[in-house]
């Protein structure tokens, strides 16, 4: 198992934001985290990454406890995150921002990155704030791509994306998986999660309402009920 | 050369290293010290204890206690660098009065208040005096070091590292920058530079006391010349430096009286008019919100 997480419960303002959550997640698997606004997805990819510290429950990641784990720490053994907004060093080039990933392992080559993103390359020396949207969430995708990951997280792929723009970054994380990356990632549009994960977890107010494949998800009462927008 | 030139050109150099040290922590890392003089000090005291206890020469104290320094920063940076803004502000303040009071407190730094006098004739000297014209090339040779190290730190993957944990600390975790062991890097090489420019100020000085090796007005004129000059950037400093030391030196020749008052409004004006220095160029200091103002507009980097 990549990642497992066990009765995991982060609180916040008084209240348990992700409320014993169990997870797991296999080598080259393709997961998608969907729910609700205030569901606990972006808490629950923040505390996987590091940036937020459970009140209960464990992390684990390639079966060495993550749980107590700095942010940076996890990034070198192998949990990479892109977080919600794209989130770039905009005052850094594009090359700097995709060397910034390869950091934690020492390379600074960046042509497997552009190999799997070759739109890329001509937008390597420009700073990273004059990308467009749809440009900064691959840039951010490929800096978490560079720092070689097992696990990759990924918040909210395509929110403010075009269709086509979303399309794109849907097609390439197949080609991820089938490098053996485990890839968890959040997305409003259940339909479109249906379409391309191995499985689902369907959260509602911080607790995994459902979870299966597509085809065992759409005859799952709880999960019907808010596809359906209930 | 005249001994006012002399004099005049020595505390500029003197304030490019101090700025410059200040630079490498609030400009370039975006930690806003308010103890910088605490390192001075310690650098001071270190070459003053070095050449008189050990009887070592000024220019083997002189490295030395720019390590004490840079050591006696890792140390202090260990707790304070996990705070930020106007706590790390506040922290680093106290942390050099307390250094000051150590100082003081200590029978051994302070000789029952005379001060700590470096042996510079007889047979107990160490070193001989370097003489006005001496200081002058030495606190030269002490800034374009100085200057070269800020250059030289903006193209490693220390200065890189710098520039992102300033801009976002949390996304460099984030994204795999050690930002603790970054941000303790930066406050010991600071520590270090502000030491030396100490220790060759404790030498030239011949008396080191407390009050003088850690005067807080030294913190107050090196924030002001880096903010002034352009926080973050490599001459920044230098221009800040040369800014501030031309306005003293005039001021102190026309309005002895008033140089405080006119410094006070000098610096105020430039976090309130010129929060990115003179050239534009530099790094909006964090300082603590009570000397901030009003939030001004954002001019985020980041894309959200």
């Amino acid at each position: 198992m990549r990642l497992q997480v066990d009765k995991l419960t982060v609180m916040r303002r008084q209240s348990a934001a992700v409320d014993g959550v169990d997870m797991q997640i296999d080598a080259a698997e393709l997961v998608a985290l969907v729910g609700p606004n205030g569901a606990g997805k972006t808490t629950l990819l923040r505390t996987l990454a590091g940036l937020m510290s459970p009140q209960q429950g464990s992390i684990t990641l390639l079966g060495t406890d993550i749980t107590g784990l700095a942010p940076e720490a996890r990034v070198k053994r192998g949990l990479a995150y892109v977080p919600e907004g794209r989130r770039l060093f905009g005052a850094l080039t594009v090359a700097e921002n995709l060397e910034l990933g390869c950091w934690c392992h020492g390379e600074r080559d960046l042509g497997r990155v552009l190999d799997l993103l070759p739109e890329l390359a001509p937008l390597l020396e420009r700073p990273a704030a004059s990308l467009s949207t749809a440009e900064a969430q691959l840039c951010a995708v490929a800096r978490a791509i560079a720092a070689n990951p097992v696990v990759l997280l990924i918040d909210e792929i395509s929110l403010g994306l075009s269709p086509a723009a979303a399309g794109r970054l849907f097609s390439l994380l197949p080609e991820l998986v089938s490098t053996g990356v485990a890839i968890l990632f959040v997305e409003q549009d259940v339909g479109r999660a249906l379409s391309v994960a191995d499985r689902l977890y369907a959260l509602d107010r911080g607790r995994v309402v459902a979870a299966g494949a597509p085809g065992e998800l759409l005859v799952h009462q709880a999960f019907r009920g808010f596809e359906l927008g209930d | 050369m005249s001994g006012f030139l002399n004099s005049t050109l020595t505390a500029l150099f003197l304030y490019i290293v101090v700025a410059q040290s200040w630079n490498l922590i609030g400009g370039m890392a975006g930690y806003a010290s308010f103890g910088q003089v605490a390192f001075y000090g310690v650098g001071g005291y270190a070459v003053a204890l070095l050449m008189l206890d050990a009887s070592l020469s000024f220019w083997v104290a002189l490295p030395l206690a720019a390590v004490v320094a840079g050591a006696y920063g890792l140390l202090l940076g260990l707790p304070l660098l996990r705070l930020r803004g106007e706590y790390f502000a506040v922290a680093t303040l106290v942390a050099a009065a307390a250094t000051q009071a150590l100082a003081s407190w200590q029978p051994a730094f302070t000789s029952q208040g005379a001060g700590l006098t470096i042996t510079t004739v007889g047979t107990r000297q160490t070193t001989p005096y370097l003489g006005a014209g001496g200081f002058t090339l030495l606190f030269a040779g002490l800034a374009l070091l100085s200057v070269c190290l800020v250059a030289a730190l903006t193209h490693t993957r220390l200065g890189y590292a710098l520039r992102v944990v300033r801009d976002d600390e949390r996304l460099a975790r984030a994204v795999g920058v050690r930002a603790g062991a970054t941000k303790l890097t930066a406050f010991a090489l600071s520590a270090a530079l502000a030491g030396l420019a100490g220790g060759a100020s404790a030498f030239r000085l011949v008396t080191v006391t407390p009050g003088q090796m850690f005067d807080p007005t030294i913190t107050v004129l090196t924030i002001a010349m880096v903010v002034l000059g352009g926080a973050g950037t490599v001459l920044g400093p230098v221009v800040g430096a040369i800014v501030l030391t031309a306005l003293t030196t005039a001021v102190d020749a026309v309005l002895p009286a008033s140089r405080d008052l006119v410094l006070a409004l000098v610096i105020l004006a430039a976090v309130v008019f010129v929060p990115r220095g003179i050239g534009r160029g530099g790094q909006r200091v964090r300082l603590p919100a009570y000397l901030r103002g009003p939030r001004p507009p954002q001019h985020t980097t980041l894309l959200r």
